[in-house]
């Protein structure tokens, strides 16, 4: 590919976005190519040294913060034709309580995951705290020469203490799993919704 | 390698790299290039958070008919470079004492 052609395609393909944020990155690539050609370097191996326009597509939506993306959106929208804006206008006591009623839904589902991921770390630190009431009862038991019972109890406060500690090793990892799952639809979205901003 | 670490250590490269004197972009890969090797994508992102940082200032000169960047290394991006041959010097005295143990048991 020789270096026009891949900035243009480029430059295409991150339409979506607002200039300053890949022109500056632009001009760095093609000062690049421009060296590299100079030191003997061929064009198309000097273009493909910078990586396919998919990785850096990537990694220039990666840097740029989702609420850019969504301002950028809302800025070109401002461009459409009278009608639509009027439309939007006057269907509004509709489409924004709907809106604003799934957004609420998706929140607090959201929310909810993670509530319940602290109502499970709650219940494993009361299985600590049985735990040592299981100990004292314990000790109370052997003092009033109860051994069997006293030993009983033990039993069961290491119980709990193992339920516990599997309750937040498990929380630990269903939490990380599921904020990366969180991280990956930021990213997705992000790339829609660029995707979609050429189209405009 | 753990991210941080790495994006830490690849900052302080780059600045070596201009340590001496400015550098433009094409060159500092060139001369990182026996010890690391640094994708453009990756140097323009260590360059731009080092410019946030001041540790480094641009400019932009005419060159054969052609504008390209020069960087020039801040006081605050000498200091960083001291700090990390600092911290370095004990880290280097760590990994001393954790490869002489193994040698010891062997």
């Amino acid at each position: 590919m020789t270096k026009n052609d891949f900035l243009m395609s480029l430059k295409d393909k991150l339409s979506g976005l607002p200039k300053d944020d890949f022109n500056e990155r632009l001009d760095f690539y093609s000062e690049m190519i421009d060296d590299k050609i100079e030191d003997g370097i061929s064009e198309e191996q000097a273009v493909m040294e910078i990586g396919t326009i998919d990785e850096i597509f990537a990694q220039i939506i990666n840097e740029v913060p989702f609420r850019k993306i969504v301002k950028e959106k809302i800025r070109r929208k401002k461009k459409r034709k009278v009608w639509e804006s009027v439309l939007i206008i006057v269907g509004s006591p509709v489409w924004v309580p709907v809106l604003i009623a799934i957004l609420a839904v998706v929140i607090s589902l959201y929310l909810t995951v993670w509530v319940v991921l602290v109502c499970f770390y709650i219940t494993s630190i009361s299985m600590f705290i049985s735990a040592i009431g299981g100990f004292i009862m314990a000790v109370a038991q052997m003092i009033s020469g109860n051994y069997p019972i006293g030993v009983l109890f033990i039993g069961a406060a290491f119980f709990l203490i193992g339920l516990g500690i599997l309750i937040i090793l498990g929380i630990r990892v269903i939490a990380k799993g599921f904020l990366m799952l969180t991280q990956k639809t930021v990213k997705g979205l992000k790339k829609l919704l660029v995707n979609k901003g050429d189209a405009q | 390698m753990d991210i941080q670490l790495k994006r830490g250590l690849l900052d302080v490269c780059v600045l070596s790299a201009i340590k001496d004197g400015e550098s433009y972009g094409y060159k500092i890969i060139k001369d990182m290039k026996p010890y690391i090797v640094l994708s453009e994508s990756t140097l323009y992102t260590i360059l731009k958070r080092l410019e946030t940082a001041d540790m480094l200032t641009v400019r932009i000169a005419e060159y054969d008919g052609r504008l390209r960047k020069y960087y020039h290394i801040t006081n605050s991006g000498i200091a960083r470079i001291e700090e990390f041959k600092n911290d370095w010097k004990e880290i280097l005295s760590i990994y001393k004492f954790v490869t002489k143990e193994g040698a010891a048991n062997d």
